[in-house]
């Protein structure tokens, strides 16, 4: 990106009218690159918020395609009581945060181990954990169904109840595969954390050894505060992953009414159903857009920005210290 | 007791104490890693060669059936072969352009400009959609209505194609281009940890060797390849592992073993065809590294 210098003896003055002209064509070019990519990206999402307020009936006009013809809130209406958000808002945050949390923490401790306490074998553990990230995690899908579906641990519940536990549908059984370490993406986080701790200076751990401190007070007490911009970028990647993720749910819990996710595949898989189970509280001229695949897409628009919409918000209010832990972190550590 | 037990902890050597906190620390992980990634691993391979039922109290049933599954998953099933063939053709196909596109990225938003806090925001916006089914809503489902706003003419693949057929092209080369145009936003948010990644490598260049490249005489173009790029070469195979795995996994096979398992009750089947995409996609991505290693330079 750097103007090339030249060091001939020219007169100075043409040279910076050179470079000057130089870096406007760059600044031109980067700037429409720029433009262009933020419109791809922001196009879709900006159809899908006009689709949202436009007017059921105006659906499909051309005239409706970037401004609506007339606003109304009806489609969010709608789109609200589907995916009944009341309920599955505050219950998908609340089951999501714990998730990702205890994803954290585990991937955490593995990965200090992974960088700073040699024992042996770790080698060829970190190579299993680095193929845990390459191998697909649905070709596990059905032993672990049957996993949990047989849930024991070494006999105990066998033993008491006469007959292993079912964990299918219940949400213990997301809890326990993330907080062993192997949700979605967990090698990943292993994988960024240990670049982190690998590039932080050895001599502050070691001084804290020198001073009487344990591991476990070295680690939470120096380790994890000197990292914590990157612990809030595996934090919201762990998060709006496991936010946006069916895969999971649906093969663990797929029962789960209050999954704002299953909620949404539901809803999104037959609109019609969907509203017909609201049918009481939507709009009077629903009858006339029974069927109506302009009408089912838009509601279903409408749902994806309901479900995209927490996560927005979320990120808003991360986004500063997120991008500067991201330039800071080990994301790309050695 | 307690005193004894701090004495025996504290007469060990360093080393040793490392050893068994590493042990210790790791401990979650590597129960989980042995119950649910391990043992499942293997029992894929398992359940492949028997017929798999399960009773309705819970337990399974096995009975052996030798390579009937593998045989059927290759030879008969008519779905298989295609999905899996496509699969490996998008990824070789899609995974290139994915890495140049967030490399492109990440070299735009690295850049000092105005306005640059607002372009990263933007394009941060494919790691908050990256997974799931929210893309899919956004994108497929508005091509499928005949009228209307249609995310295929979002981009204006539509003039696009109209403008290359008045020039004489085939409608082959055509109907590929167009393709290409319409999948923009799948290369777009697939990109998200990329560019991430990326732009984080490049933060992390020393500027000294741009100093270099400068005084030496070195035009933009050679400071490019010879510096940005060897720099980040690295992460490239990163980047590229990273994007393997994560079209392997995003595969329509994984939808079709489900189906099978969870739907058609076919459990074998469904085990047999999880075993052969798993080694596909292990051998596959084994292959790649071990060809991109010959390139890569690390800088210690």
């Amino acid at each position: 990106m750097l103007p090339k210098q030249r060091w001939e003896l020219t007169d100075a003055k043409k040279v910076r009218a050179q470079n000057a002209g130089r870096r406007f064509v760059m600044n031109l070019l980067r700037y429409a690159l720029v433009i262009c990519l933020s419109y791809l990206i922001l196009a879709p999402i900006l159809i899908n918020i006009t689709t949202a307020f436009t007017y059921p009936r105006d659906l499909g006009l051309s005239s409706s395609l970037w401004i609506p013809a007339r606003i109304s809130m009806e489609n969010w209406h709608v789109a609200l009581l589907s995916l009944n958000y009341k309920v599955s808002l505050p219950y998908t945050i609340v089951q999501t945060a714990l998730i990702a949390l205890l994803q954290t923490f585990c991937a955490m401790l593995a990965a200090y181990s992974f960088a700073r306490l040699k024992f042996p074998g770790r080698g060829l553990l970190f190579a299993f954990a680095v193929f845990t990230i390459i191998v697909p995690p649905q070709t596990f899908m059905l032993p672990q169904y049957v996993y949990f579906r047989n849930f024991d641990i070494l006999g105990i519940f066998k033993a008491i109840t006469g007959k292993p536990l079912n964990l299918l549908g219940s949400p213990l059984s997301l809890v326990l595969i993330n907080g062993l370490g192997q949700g979605l993406k967990g090698g990943l986080f292993i994988y960024i954390f240990r670049q982190v701790y690998r590039s932080l200076p050895k001599s502050l751990e070691e001084a804290a050894y020198v001073d009487g401190a344990g591991f476990i007070r070295t680690f939470f007490g120096i380790v994890v505060p000197s990292s914590t911009s990157d612990l809030l970028t595996v934090l919201v990647l762990s998060f709006v992953w496991n936010w946006n993720d069916a895969y999971y749910i649906r093969l663990f819990d797929s029962s789960n009414s209050q999954n704002l996710m299953l909620a949404y595949t539901r809803a999104v898989g037959s609109v019609d159903q969907a509203i017909a189970r609201i049918a009481t509280q939507v709009p009077a001229h629903y009858a006339f857009l029974q069927k109506n695949p302009m009408y089912e897409a838009a509601i279903g628009k409408t749902a994806a920005l309901l479900v995209f919409l927490p996560l927005v918000i979320m990120f808003l209010v991360v986004q500063r210290r997120f991008v500067q832990g991201v330039e800071r972190s080990g994301l790309a550590g050695d | 007791m307690e005193a004894k037990k701090r004495g025996w902890y504290y007469r060990l050597s360093y080393p040793k104490k490392t050893a068994i906190w590493g042990f210790l620390f790791l401990l979650p992980w590597l129960l989980g890693f042995l119950l649910l990634i391990l043992v499942p691993m293997l029992q894929t391979f398992q359940y492949g060669f028997n017929q798999l039922e399960i009773v309705p109290t819970g337990g399974i049933k096995l009975t052996p059936a030798g390579f009937d599954n593998f045989r059927h998953a290759l030879l008969v099933d008519p779905n298989f072969n295609p999905l899996l063939v496509n699969t490996l053709i998008e990824i070789f196909l899609f995974t290139p352009l994915i890495i140049i596109f967030s490399l492109l990225c990440a070299i735009l938003l690295n850049g000092k400009f105005r306005g640059r806090a607002v372009a990263r925001a933007i394009f941060f916006i494919p790691i908050i959609m990256a997974t799931g089914l929210m893309m899919q809503r956004v994108t497929n489902l508005s091509g499928q209505l005949q009228q209307g706003v249609e995310s295929e003419n979002l981009y204006g693949s539509a003039i696009i194609a109209r403008l290359l057929f008045n020039l004489g092209i085939g409608g082959q080369l055509i109907s590929y281009l167009q393709d290409m145009v319409n999948r923009i936003f799948d290369i777009v948010s697939l990109s998200g940890i990329q560019i991430l990644i990326f732009l984080s490598a490049l933060q992390s260049i020393s500027p000294s060797l741009y100093e270099v490249a400068k005084i030496e005489g070195a035009t933009s173009y050679e400071t490019f390849w010879r510096v940005t790029v060897v720099m980040v070469s690295p992460m490239i195979l990163t980047c590229v592992i990273y994007t393997m795995s994560d079209l392997f996994a995003r595969s329509d096979v994984m939808t079709l073993v489900y189906d099978l398992a969870f739907r058609q009750s076919r459990f074998g089947l469904s085990a047999a065809m999880s075993a052969i995409f798993l080694l596909l996609s292990v051998l596959s991505i084994g292959l790649v590294v071990l060809l991109m290693r010959r390139v890569v330079f690390y800088y210690d």
